[in-house]
């Protein structure tokens, strides 16, 4: 790997690191897989607006069918 | 229809508005509810129809991962919620991303966004939170300045929305984010020290983000990419953004205190990760260290040796030995032993290390200080136990410690009280008691302190060192070692001896004698440096060095180099300061004061042997006196060490010469004639330690070393003293003066002092008449010019310079010269030699001159008036006379030979011989200090010759009384036969005189009124019992009043006792000069001389 690539990688992950941070303490509930996941889809062009918008509608989905089961149960 | 409400959202809306206006129109149930009712394989249909782009062929592998990530669903596990979901996602952001051409969130929106946040952050008290949001948003920005790449997987334009969707998805702050501020905020102020092996490249070999390839990272699937994303983005936003000026807004417009940097840390993600909880294993490791280190902590009270104390006693096994005695005494209660359970045991090598350390002078718990002797230490009471020692031998090993302890504490402290007095400014308060007293305080003291200190680091080294090497021994390192406190011992005694022994010895001896009381063994040593003390300081010095030499010289004597050695180091540097002071002496010359202004003028150390009386230059006594060697005054001196000198003993030999040489420079330097031609006058005085180290070999014993001393004097003392020699032969013109003076005062110029003494002679007996006389004979202007006209008259001056000469008469003017030879004594000749020869002839060589000058004279005036008797025949007629004329004739004769023989031994055996030595011996003299030991020797020798010496005063009074017999007997004759002399003056200078009867009559009257009454013939028969001890021996009897009185009626019987008394006189002199001749004295041969020339009396 050459230096120049090496830099790049690392800046990357330098910033995906304290955008993890940021995250935390903004009480973001996201992982830092999740994360990566959602600067991947920014970068690809994904509107952070509507992303935002999907992840917290996965999340109510994800609780309501956890009540469902819990319900079931 | 849920998705074709969603459709009917018309794009343009979407990229107005933010997306809540989309979920308002899903909310959350109707979702459950259309995923719930969509059949599985039209929802599975459907979103593939949908993903039929490029952009969304991408982000499907995206949008499932987010699926999984958020909700928890994957393919597998629910295959139709999920499809559901994937398509509900999909369009979602299929349609935004499509749609995405509108304005986007740039920096500056977010500079805002997170400048609320903070605001409230801090409304709501939670400082740190604000601090770690305002650092991490900071840094976040920093970093992404470095995402230059275009093609990297972060860019820069889309930071905005990253930091968008963060805040979109902000929540308030929950207890655990608080803990998470915190946590981060410590990391950024302690941050941990990265372990140095851990670089990027090491990170990024255990994380290969190979390329743009995130393969397998983040949990991606395998073989999954976000291949091509950047291409996706390209022209979508510009790559360029307003980014920099507005983070520097944000900077200038915060007003918000910026206290940390943002940690540099190479690995931020690790340390987030660790900051959390404490690391136990770490914690552990330290743990353990401390307990390691606590472990050999032997000092410590809970520390237990690993030895089995309850063992029963093993003759094979010598830690059985302590805790088996111990146990046995501890069960007999009155010992007041404690069993080996309560005592503490330690291990050999570290009892070591703790004596090492009580003998480099610090605290242990092997040894203290007694408690009533603070400077006497012993074996702590309390000190730990070694198991295979018993009490006892603990105790006499460690007692033999203390003791090379006390010694050394007690030199420690001297050195240092030593030196906080030099280093005090303030001289110490004199003693009221008496003004006597001297202060201790020397150079020599110092330097011995120095010296001894010297020897305390070298032994504090040698501890150390020993101690160090236990150390790394323990440790593993360096070279095995056996260490016992036996061994050490003996180490001690193989590289030091009994040095400090010694060292203290010298001190209490030094102390017993400034103190001058014998009792001193208990004395506290240091007190010395600030004693005041009777004895003066140079003999302080000298006893010092000398104590110091003493040892060396008993231990090289007893074979103990390693002592010898150590106190020769000493001694050489403790003399330093004594051997500068004689440097400067020899080299610059004693210091020579001006008579008027005697207040600035250098003094001499009064450490230095050499002693300055303070006289003037031209004092003739400056030489002999001016300079001394220092002796104790008379109320100084201890009881029967009277005048002991204070040189000390290296240079005592030596210190006669060094006086002169010092001397003899100064004198030259004050004649302005430079002492030391070119090639010595850059001669470097050097240190004695240098001096004896050129001449290791020379100067291993004292002998050598007073050698080798001498033979750095010597070319100073040859150089001035042969300089000195020439000023004085050839311009002071000493040969010259020498024999003028000769020839004046020992009258080897017979002619002049002949021809003086007949006009003086004459002139005596000229004014015995009273009424012609002018001028008496001893008129200071008649002796003066008599004697200028004789040398005139004799063409002497070139001899003796008569300017240079004065005679004067200083006796009682009632003795008569016409009854008693006596009357010369009082005649003094002076005569004034230049200033550098003052020194030869000083007013003490004048007057021993002057009395044998008088002496002689003496001896002439007798025989003058012997000489002037003429027995004739033809004088008398009458033949009645006959008779007495014989007898007169007889004693003359008797008279004449003795004053003859005497003269001639005189002259001939004492003077003549004695100056040609002396001449012969001057000639030798190499400096002006020998010059005047010969002069005075030979000086002694003639006094001693001449009977004039106090030892030899009963033969000169006897001789005297002789000379005045001759007198007598001329008074009687000239009674008798009337004015019949022959004056033998006449023959020389004529003189007009006058004889008659008459004159003769008054002459007899004048010396019958004057005559003392007649001594008694009890003390006339004393002289037969003569002691043969001529000191002893009582003052012949003769006087010339014996008879003078009663010798007109009848004459034979005077003149018969005239010759006993002269018979017995002259065997007097011939006993005593027997008695010389056979003495030790320089004047022994000549009384030999004599007595052989007085044994013709008798025969």
């Amino acid at each position: 790997m050459s230096s120049k690539e090496a830099d790049r990688i690392s800046a990357a992950q330098q910033t995906l690191d304290t955008l993890y941070e940021i995250s935390q303490l903004l009480n973001t509930q996201l992982d830092k897989e999740t994360l990566a996941t959602c600067v991947g889809m920014i970068e690809s062009g994904v509107n952070p607006e509507a992303l935002a918008a999907v992840i917290q509608e996965l999340r109510r989905e994800a609780a309501a069918v956890q009540n469902a089961h819990s319900d079931v149960r | 229809m849920s998705t074709a409400v969603l459709n009917t959202v018309g794009p343009s809306s979407l990229s107005r508005v933010a997306s809540t206006s989309i979920f308002q129109l899903i909310p959350a149930p109707t979702i459950q509810r259309v995923i719930r009712k969509t059949s599985f394989k039209r929802v599975l249909a459907t979103p593939i129809t949908r993903f039929s782009t490029k952009q969304s062929t991408r982000l499907a592998p995206l949008c499932q991962k987010l699926i999984t990530q958020v909700t928890g669903l994957t393919l597998e596990n629910d295959e139709e919620d999920f499809r559901i979901a994937l398509d509900f996602v999909s369009r979602n952001l299929e349609h935004a991303t499509a749609t995405k051409g509108g304005p986007s969130s740039d920096m500056a929106t977010m500079d805002r966004r997170f400048h609320g946040f903070l605001e409230k952050s801090r409304i709501q008290s939670n400082d740190t939170l604000a601090e770690a949001l305002e650092i991490s948003y900071r840094k976040v920005k920093d970093s992404a300045k470095k995402l230059t790449n275009i093609d990297g997987d972060i860019k820069l334009a889309h930071l905005p929305d990253h930091l968008q969707l963060l805040a979109l998805l902000s929540a308030a702050p929950a207890e655990s984010t608080l803990k998470h501020a915190d946590a981060y905020i410590e990391a950024i102020r302690n941050p941990p020290e990265p372990p140095p092996s851990l670089t990027w490249k090491d990170i990024l070999a255990e994380e290969p983000f190979e390329g743009q390839h995130w393969e397998g990272v983040y949990d991606l699937p395998s073989g999954s990419t976000v291949e091509g994303w950047e291409n996706t983005s390209d022209g979508s936003t510009p790559s360029l953004s307003p980014w920099d000026d507005d983070s520097d807004d944000l900077d200038d417009n915060d007003s918000l205190p910026c206290t940390e940097d943002a940690p540099s840390s190479p690995s931020p993600v690790e340390r987030v990760s660790s900051y959390g909880q404490p690391n136990l294993s770490l914690s552990y490791q330290h743990r353990r260290v401390v307990e390691e280190l606590q472990a050999r902590q032997y000092w410590r009270e809970e520390w237990r040796t690993d030895a089995d104390l309850s063992r029963p006693f093993n003759l094979g096994d010598a830690s059985t030995l302590g805790p088996s005695l111990s146990r046995a005494l501890g069960e007999r209660t009155t010992l007041l032993i404690d069993g080996p359970e309560r005592e503490k045991y330690i291990n050999e090598h570290d009892a070591v290390r703790e004596v090492l350390m009580c003998l480099q002078g610090r605290k242990n718990l092997m040894i203290t200080s007694n408690p009533r002797f603070p400077s006497l230490m012993r074996p702590s009471p309390s000190a730990p136990r070694l198991a295979h020692l018993t009490l006892a031998s603990q105790t006499s090993i460690l007692s033999s410690f203390a003791q090379l302890a006390s010694t050394v504490s007690h030199i420690r402290k001297f050195t240092s009280t030593v030196f906080s007095n030099v280093f005090s400014t303030s001289d110490p308060p004199l003693s009221s008691m008496h003004l006597l007293s001297h202060n201790t305080r020397s150079q020599t003291i110092e330097a011995f302190a120095d010296a001894v200190d010297s020897q305390l680091q070298k032994f504090d080294r040698w501890c150390a060192d020993k101690e160090e090497r236990i150390c790394c021994a323990h440790a593993g390192l360096g070279n095995r070692l056996v260490v016992s406190l036996l061994g050490l011992e003996k180490d001690v005694r193989d590289a030091f001896s009994v040095t400090f022994d010694l060292l203290l010895a010298i001190l209490r001896e030094l102390m017993g004698y400034v103190m001058q009381s014998d009792n001193t063994s208990d004395e506290e040593v240091w007190l010395l440096a600030s004693l005041s003390s009777r004895v003066p300081p140079a003999a302080v010095t000298a006893h010092l060095l000398d104590t110091c030499l003493r040892s060396v010289e008993e231990q090289s004597s007893l074979g103990n180099n390693i002592a010898a050695e150590a106190l020769i180091e000493v001694f050489v540097r403790s003399a330093q300061p004594v051997w500068a002071m004689v440097g400067r002496w020899v080299g610059d010359g004693m210091p020579v004061r001006d008579t008027w202004e005697a207040s600035d003028n250098q003094t001499l150390d009064e450490e230095f042997f050499i002693e300055d009386h303070e006289l003037p230059l031209m004092d003739p006594d400056f030489w002999a006196d001016g300079y001394v060697l220092r002796t104790w005054s008379d109320f100084e001196a201890p009881t029967g060490d009277m005048k002991a000198l204070s040189v000390p003993v290296f240079l005592e030999r030596i210190a006669d010469r060094i006086l002169e040489t010092g001397k003899a420079v100064g004198l030259l330097r004050v004649l302005g004639i430079p002492l030391l031609d070119g090639a010595d006058s850059d001669v470097h005085w050097p240190s004695l330690a240098t001096l004896i180290g050129q001449h290791k070999r020379d100067a291993s014993d004292p002998e050598g070393l007073a050698h080798l001393i001498f033979d750095k004097i010597a070319p100073y003392y040859t150089s001035s003293g042969s300089q000195l020699t020439q000023v004085l032969t050839e311009d002071c013109d000493l040969s010259r003066h020498i024999a003028a003076i000769e020839g004046l005062y020992l009258m080897t110029r017979g002619d002049i002092i002949g021809h003086f003494a007949d006009v003086l002679f004459a002139k005596a007996s000229v004014l015995s008449i009273p009424m012609n006389s002018q001028q008496h004979w001893q008129d200071f202007h008649f002796l003066n010019s008599a004697f200028r006209d004789v040398v005139d008259a004799n063409n002497a001056t070139k001899y003796i310079e008569t300017s240079l000469v004065r005679l004067s008469y200083r006796g009682s003017k009632a003795t008569v010269i016409a009854q008693t030879v006596k009357a010369l004594d009082g005649l003094l000749v002076e005569y004034a030699v230049p200033f550098l020869l003052a020194y030869i002839f000083t007013p003490r060589v004048f007057s021993i001159y002057g009395s044998i000058f008088a002496f002689l004279l003496q001896i002439r005036r007798a025989k003058n008036v012997l000489e002037r008797i003429l027995v004739r025949g033809e004088i008398r007629s009458g033949r009645h006379m006959k008779h007495e004329l014989k007898v007169f004739y007889a004693m003359r004769g008797k008279l004449s030979w003795f004053i003859n023989t005497l003269l001639n031994f005189l002259t001939t055996h004492v003077l003549y011989s004695q100056l040609a030595i002396f001449h012969e011996n001057f000639k030798r003299a190499e400096s002006l200090d020998e010059m005047i030991k010969i002069h005075n020797d030979h000086l002694d020798t003639i006094q001693r010759g001449c009977l004039l010496h106090p030892e030899t005063s009963a033969l000169h009074r006897a001789v005297l009384s002789a000379l005045d017999m001759c007198l007598h007997f001329s008074n009687i004759f000239v009674s008798f036969s009337g004015d019949n002399t022959h004056d033998i003056s006449q023959l020389s200078i004529v003189m007009k005189r006058h004889r008659s009867r008459r004159q003769r009559r008054i002459r007899r009257d004048v010396i019958g009124f004057s005559t003392p009454e007649i001594i008694s013939d009890d003390e006339s028969d004393d002289d037969d019992n003569h002691d043969e001890t001529v000191g002893n021996a009582p003052e012949p009897s003769f006087s010339l009043a014996a008879s003078v009185t009663s010798y007109e009626g009848d004459l034979p019987d005077h003149l018969d006792k005239l010759s006993s008394e002269l018979d017995d006189v002259v065997r007097f002199v011939r006993r005593g000069s027997e008695a010389w001749a056979g003495s030790m004295s320089r004047a022994a041969p000549a009384f030999g001389a004599l007595a052989f020339a007085l044994e013709d009396w008798d025969s």
